[in-house]
């Protein structure tokens, strides 16, 4: 370890990068003076592998410059640290052509049972250039298929330089291993490609002409993976389009795409390869359509909407793929498409919710033109949300030409265009500006959609809140309840929401009275002043508004307790959300409440769970004056919901705090099968402070399980002790590397005092390690145990 | 314009030594660089990584088909509206992360290779050596054109020394960027500072003392540059106007988001005064605390404050549990599932969680208009851990996805399956030549990924 920092900076870099200099500079040179690259050769064959690894990875950052330690290099290609035959494997590498000397050993290293040797010797030796040919021509002669698959790697990866071994490769085309044949074929493709001339080509096409079945396949491979072709290839694989056999398919296809083959001529293969029941031939005629003249494709753009229709999902997959090519440019088709739509629509109303339909994705993907159309099938149909359907996926690029349809003078489209741009999720930015406008229209409906989708920008949408509050205030009935509930979502803390609130609270109409009360449950204001109306409400005659009215109480904590007796008398409503409403306003006005005990205590055998719940948490909030009610809870420990198994521990301890056997239950209740029951036994054991010692060492225990659990943690220093028992789990915990652990270990050992006389021999040795930070927890802790420090905080 | 001509592309607001960045707003650009718009496109591309823990189910992960139009398989569903924007990159490797010699310590390895393709040294001491990351490379080429040369978050903190993994330090297991081979880029993940580090630049004293004023009076950083704002406001056009205010808001809206993370914590997290870091100012929620980060990220980009950015969603064998999805049993301990069918449920359960964070950014990105597309069209996401499988602790077959258009020079919406042993790296490359960063190698580098594009 020649090079390594002074021990001491260990703390200095750990603060440094555990302090997170955000946009950080490097504050370390790590070395002074480059060791030379003699002196790397030498370390090359140190005895300490730590040496020779970093004169590996040296050597390798030097590239070219590494070339006088090559001898060196290739010595250690036959080191036993896997580290140093791999990095030396790059330097020579990245040496390149002077590397020469290295071929013979990375010939050797092709035949290795490690895959990432194989890999990186055949990358190596392709960067030897022309000159490493002979080697690896005999290479590819070898029995060893390992020797013949690496040298075809590396043939394929030299380009142009290994025409010469063009011929060799093409008689492998019917190699018997076929694993060899594909990467001959694929190297084959890659000298081809490389090449300036169609020698590779049509040394590859003999071979599909005259070739065995095993050799035309390959030779197909091969053609199919260059980059350019020429006619008489392209004709040639014509012919084998119609094969039973997939891949066949599969390379004719790719084949004719970089082919000079007529694109007329190719589209109808492309469309039929479209239908295929094999996905890769579908998806190599995708491939082949990208290639293909646009003029020319667009052509068949109606027989793509026709797959459509098919029934194999991926058939229909494939054809959406394929016509959101033509982004931009599929007007054409565009009534088509909508057809369909509308007759998917008859068919299947779920169709709208169905994201993944291939027709509402193909709209969404052919883009923003298919907009107008769009709406005006949509205000034409009255079915809006379907034709609105494959908008939703535009993005922002959808709003400029749905405002563009908002200033037509037809009602009904701008209805639909102000529909679609609400139903943008998430709301782009720039759709703020025209939902703007279009609150200030005459057509109530624009407007109050509107107004709603101003609601979805939250805080965003601030730059509206002065309108909305003119429309809250002055606006149409309609218009007036969408914008107060926007007002409320975007502008929670607005002191002008309250009065329009009040006002709309006063309103003959129950709807705008409801989205008063909802207003009212999403602002931030307090709705004292708002009390007599609530405690009314709370016997309106909807149970809508009887929620709401409740809900907004609940708001309101120890102040509504003049709503006691009403919200005790909405314990019995039919409606599950009017009895929850009330139980929630209830438990927020805390003991006072205590006197609608004997209301609530039924609702603990309520059939719903939600209510039970409710009721649980009342309890829980008005502790000791439900003490008789311990009975009628404990039973809920075992109820097959974990949440009410937790609420009822916590009831239990709000019950009665002081109670002998809550420490033993709640112990048990570690063990509970949920990790919401056994987190809030954790808290609650935290909660009982010193008297909960006993349950230390369990803590602990779970703690090392579990050491990001602050809950844990906190619990176990709330507690601020441990009992004897916990000993062996806290000295087990001084082995972890886990510092925070480790040092509430120590901190609670040092609390245990002589009883953890056991714990001092790795005490000790921890404090001959430490320096620092920690050094002085672990001295009070031995003080402690040794009976010279009495502890304290 | 002749006034505005003096404003730089990256202008600021300023007040009370606070400097807050500003959007791409062309009422403020020079003379020169309208033209330079008017003549090309002239849009950044953006890069991020987000590196997650412990590897992914993988038969839940990877689609059965290649090419286009795969199905989404468990995992990936949450990606659903985002899906012809995300491709599925198979069968690539990073071999730097196997033991090759230095036995456990597979966590640890995952993560600091991740970004680097390099063997990162066994040692929990000083020495510790891994290699530069492909963020950073992009950052020492790119970074002179941002105010910030690149961007790196996480959501769970980490220990920058000590033993975290079988003797592998600290350093590995919680950094993925690397400046230099010796040099880890400490992450923030306290979105209260990566925020005003972001948007309230300036010297750190004068940040720092801002910030406790602020702080101390509840005041937003807004208040602050609101005269600096309204005088800049006069010069903008009619559109740029809008443009600011949309900003405003939006930074107004996470500065919001993180004040109240920042009270939540308070309240339930007190100090005992016993000897070890306890968090501050991270949300107790931890799908808010990730959606806070990736909101970062975004405005990061949006602003192009800058154009790099990495995101650690969770550290190199993280063991948190995540109750939110009623899975209480650490994530680490899980992925050594044993082929328990019980333990697979609940590792999918955190996989799909992963990944629906990954949508929530990807959705915003993809809010933005720009250009003739948006922010996601002219960025490039990699999503992906250092580890495939958790239980067997391979390096190869990573899970990964590549995420947006890269400014049109990626075809995405496929599943490109590669032949193994296919170094990360070369997708790295390939990513930094979509950049405008070319370099000849990285890591283990073989050259570049074919088949980004079709």
């Amino acid at each position: 370890m020649k090079r390594y920092l002074p021990r001491s900076l260990v703390v200095l870099i750990g603060l440094v990068v555990a302090t997170g200099p955000l946009f950080a500079q490097p504050l370390f040179a790590q070395e002074n003076d480059p060791p030379s690259v003699e002196s790397l050769a030498r370390d090359l064959s140190d005895g300490d592998v730590n040496v020779r690894r970093d004169a590996a990875y040296a050597l390798s950052a030097l590239r070219g410059d590494a070339l006088p330690a090559l001898d060196s290099l290739i010595k250690a290609l036959g080191d036993k640290d896997e580290q140093v035959v791999l990095e030396s494997l790059r330097a020579i590498d990245a040496i390149g052509s002077a590397a020469i000397p290295a071929a013979p050993e990375l010939i050797l290293g092709l035949d290795n049972w490690n895959p990432q040797r194989q890999y990186r010797a055949s990358h190596a030796l392709s960067q030897l250039g022309a000159a490493v040919l002979p080697e690896l021509i005999e290479a590819l002669s070898s029995n060893n298929a390992k020797l013949r698959q690496g040298a075809a790697r590396a043939c394929g990866w030299m380009g142009n330089d290994a025409i010469p071994a063009m011929e060799k490769l093409v008689g492998m085309l019917g190699d018997g291993d076929q694993e060899v044949r594909s990467r001959v074929a694929e190297s084959l493709a890659q000298i081809g490609s490389a090449s300036n001339s169609d020698k590779v080509e049509l040394a590859v096409l003999q071979r599909l002409i005259e070739g065995n079945k095993t050799e035309q396949s390959s030779a197909l491979a091969a053609l199919a993976g260059m980059s350019k072709l020429h006619r008489d290839s392209a004709q040639e694989l014509q012919k084998l389009f119609q094969s039973d056999d997939e891949q066949t398919r599969v390379h004719v296809l790719l084949g004719l795409a970089v082919a000079e083959f007529d694109d007329q001529q190719l589209m109808p293969l492309i469309l039929t390869s479209l239908e295929d029941e094999s996905a890769t031939v579908r998806d190599a005629a995708l491939v082949a359509l990208r290639k293909v003249e646009p003029g020319i494709a667009q052509e068949s753009l109606a027989a793509m909407v026709e797959l459509l229709k098919s029934s194999d999902p991926g058939v229909r997959t494939s054809a959406s793929v394929a016509i959101c090519s033509f982004t931009g440019s599929a007007e054409s088709v565009m009534p088509s498409l909508m057809d369909l739509l509308g007759a998917n629509s008859k068919a299947s109303q779920a169709l709208v919710a169905d994201q993944d339909d291939a027709v509402v994705r193909t709209i969404a993907g052919v883009g923003v033109s298919a907009i107008p159309l769009l709406v005006r099938r949509a205000a034409a149909s009255g079915d809006s949300a379907i034709f609105i359907s494959p908008i939703r996926w535009m993005g922002p690029q959808s709003v400029e030409p749905l405002q563009a349809m908002m200033v037509q003078d037809d009602v009904a489209i701008k209805r639909v265009a102000v529909h679609a741009l609400a139903s943008l999720d998430p709301p782009p930015s720039n759709a703020l500006p025209p939902l703007r406008k279009a609150l200030q229209d005459s057509d109530t409906e624009v407007a109050s959609r509107a107004a709603a989708a101003l609601g979805n920008f939250g805080v965003a949408g601030r730059a509206t809140v002065d309108e909305l509050i003119v429309i809250a205030g002055q606006g149409s009935p309609v218009v007036a309840r969408e914008a107060i509930v926007a007002l409320a979502r975007i502008a929670p803390q607005d002191k002008r929401i309250m009065p329009l609130i009040e006002q709309m609270l006063a309103s003959d109409e129950p709807l705008a009275r409801v989205a008063a009360f909802h207003a009212l449950s999403l602002t931030a204001d307090d709705p004292s002043t708002l009390l007599p109306r609530l405690i009314d409400s709370l016997h309106d005659d909807l149970p809508e508004i009887r929620a709401a009215s409740a809900e907004s109480l609940a708001k309101l904590g120890e102040k509504a307790g003049e709503a006691i007796g009403p919200l005790s008398e909405n314990l019995q409503a039919e409606q599950v959300e009017v009895r929850r409403a009330s139980l929630v306003a209830l438990t927020s006005i805390g003991s006072a409440a205590a006197t609608a005990l004997p209301q609530v205590a039924p609702l603990l055998k309520d059939s719903d769970s939600g209510v039970q719940g409710d009721a649980i948490a009342f309890m829980c909030a008005i502790g000791t004056a439900a003490a008789s009610m311990r009975d009628q809870i404990a039973p809920l420990m075992n109820h097959e919901l974990p949440e009410i198994r937790q609420g009822s521990y916590r009831a239990l301890v709000a019950l009665e705090p002081e109670r002998e056997d809550l420490v033993p239950m709640l112990i048990a209740a570690l063990d509970d099968s949920d990790w919401g029951v056994r987190q809030a036994a954790v808290e609650l054991l935290g909660g009982q402070g010193p008297r909960a010692i006993s349950a230390s060492g369990r803590l602990f225990e779970m703690l090392l399980q579990d050491q990001e659990n602050a809950s844990l943690s906190g619990a176990i220093k709330e507690i601020d002790g441990a009992a004897s028992a916990a000993i062996p789990t806290l000295i087990s915990a001084l082995n972890q590397d886990n510092q925070r652990i480790r040092g509430l270990a120590i901190f609670l050992l040092g609390k245990v005092g002589p009883e953890a006389k056991e714990a001092l021999p790795k005490l000790n040795e921890l404090l001959k390690e430490t320096r620092g930070r920690g050094r002085s927890g672990l001295e009070k802790a031995i003080a402690q145990i040794e009976g010279r420090d009495a502890g304290g905080t | 314009m002749g006034s505005t001509s003096a404003f730089s592309r990256r202008a600021a607001l300023r007040g009370l030594g606070l400097s807050l960045g500003l959007p791409l707003l062309p009422s403020l650009a020079t003379k020169s660089v309208r033209a330079a718009s008017a003549e090309t496109s002239n849009i950044p591309r953006r890069m991020a990584f987000i590196f997650v823990p412990n590897g992914v189910h993988v038969p839940d992960w990877t689609p059965q088909q290649t090419g286009f139009g795969y199905e989404l398989p468990f995992t990936l569903q949450p990606l659903a509206g985002v899906r012809e924007s995300v491709s599925v990159l198979s069968g690539l490797t990073h071999d730097r992360g196997r033991a090759n010699g230095d036995g456990a310590g597979d966590h640890a390895r995952s993560a600091s290779v991740f970004l680097t393709g390099s063997q990162p040294r066994k040692t929990d001491g000083a020495n510790i050596r891994s290699g530069i990351s492909v963020d950073q490379i992009g950052a020492q080429k790119l970074g002179h054109l941002t105010r910030f040369p690149s961007l790196e978050l996480g959501c769970e903190r980490g220990q920058g020394a000590g033993n975290c993994d079988s003797g592998y330090s600290c350093a590995y297991s919680s950094n993925i960027s690397w400046a230099s081979s010796s040099m880890p880029v400490g992450k923030e993940v306290d979105p209260r500072l990566a925020f005003e580090r972001l948007f309230a630049g300036g010297k750190k004293s004068d940040v720092d003392a801002s910030q406790g004023q602020r702080l101390a009076l509840r005041r937003s950083i807004l208040d602050y540059v609101a005269d600096d704002a309204k005088t800049l406001q006069t010069k903008l056009s009619g559109n740029d106007q809008r443009k600011m205010d949309e900003y405003l808001t939006s930074v107004r809206e996470i500065e919001r988001r993180v004040e109240r993370s920042r009270l939540s914590n308070d309240a339930v997290l007190p100090n005992h005064g016993i000897e070890y870091p306890v968090p501050q100012g991270v949300p107790s929620d931890y799908a808010e605390h990730m959606r806070l980060m990736c909101d970062m990220v975004v405005l990061a980009f949006q602003t192009d404050s800058t154009r790099i950015a990495t995101l650690m969603f969770a550290n190199a064998g993280s063991n948190r549990p995540y109750k939110n999805l009623d899975v209480p049993d650490g994530h680490h301990e899980l992925s050594h599932h044993g082929g328990d069918a019980r333990k697979h449920a609940k590792i999918r359960k955190i996989n799909q969680f992963h990944i629906a964070q990954l949508a929530y950014l990807l959705q915003r990105l993809r809010s933005i208009p720009e250009g003739d597309g948006t922010l996601l069209d002219h960025s490039m996401i990699c999503y992906g851990s250092g580890l495939s499988d958790g239980d067997r602790h391979n390096h190869d077959n990573l899970p990964l996805l590549l995420c947006g258009g890269g400014g049109g020079e990626i075809t995405s919406g496929r599943h490109i399956r590669y032949e193994g042993e296919t170094p990360v790296c070369n997708l790295f490359l390939s990513m930094l030549d979509i950049m405008g960063a070319p370099t000849d190698w990285m890591g283990d580098s073989t050259g570049r990924l074919s088949g980004l594009k079709v």
